[in-house]
């Protein structure tokens, strides 16, 4: 994302070309957690507090199977999928639009490909928290942390976006484990508290 | 160094952010799961997203 939005941004305003890019990764993020919100609200209707035990069960599980898989200790094929944003958007919306969708494409977090599998336990925590603000807090942070992440990258890059991707791409593993690590401790804290 | 300074600057407003939401969704909405998860799993979303800007 960064070699593709650094470049762009340098044909507009590049602040007001990265608010939409932001803009897009919170309503993206928030959108998803609007639905999974009202899903689980639903589920919770269905079976009640029941629910709470299977947050209690489930989420940790998951977490644990992520975090896992994510430091590399079990070695299972990661779920994921091949779809990237697509490139033409700028050019078929127009350009800021364009650089909106990327960032609300980003932000849903499921529609691209998955770089950890801890990412995959936010939707499922999302769910079966079984409240509406509970996951659009949970989906809306991660969407706007993804595109502030991006901002920083492209902000920092300068105009050689080449020589940042492969500073990033460098930083890939360690990051994953970085992730995974988070995952095993917020898996503990939720057991225990 | 000015990048770096600029760089932690955006990290850390995010950081600040996430964390006002995990505020604001474990304090006033009072979720049935209890306000620790909710900050703990907005933790999360906040440290998965930040490391995500090399996905494509």
């Amino acid at each position: 994302m960064v070699g593709q939005i650094g470049p762009l941004v340098q044909v507009g305003r590049k602040k007001t070309a990265l608010a939409f890019h932001v803009l897009g990764g919170v309503v993206g993020g928030a959108a998803i957690g609007v639905v999974l919100g009202f899903t689980g609200l639903l589920l919770r209707a269905a079976i009640g507090d029941t629910l709470d035990t299977v947050f209690v069960v489930v989420v940790p599980a998951a977490l644990l199977s992520a975090a896992a898989v994510d430091l590399g200790v079990l070695p299972v094929r990661p779920i994921t999928w091949e779809r990237q944003t697509p490139g033409s958007w700028p050019c078929s919306m127009g350009h800021y639009p364009g650089i909106f969708a990327w960032g609300f494409d980003l932000g849903l977090g499921i529609t691209t490909r998955i770089p950890y599998q801890s990412l995959l336990v936010l939707p499922l925590a999302a769910f079966l928290a079984g409240d509406l603000g509970t996951a659009v807090a949970i989906t809306a942070v991660y969407g706007a942390s993804r595109a502030l992440a991006v901002v920083a990258a492209v902000s920092t890059a300068g105009d050689d976006y080449a020589a940042a991707c492969d500073a990033i791409q460098s930083r890939v593993l360690p990051l994953k484990r970085a992730v995974g690590a988070t995952a095993l401790v917020i898996s503990a804290l939720i057991v225990i508290f | 160094m000015a990048n770096s300074a600029r760089l932690s600057g955006l990290v850390g407003l995010a950081a600040l952010t996430g964390l006002a939401a995990a505020a604001l969704a474990g304090g006033v909405a009072k979720p049935a799961i209890g306000a620790l998860p909710v900050f703990v799993l907005v933790s999360l979303s906040l440290v998965v997203g930040l490391s995500t800007a090399a996905s494509p």
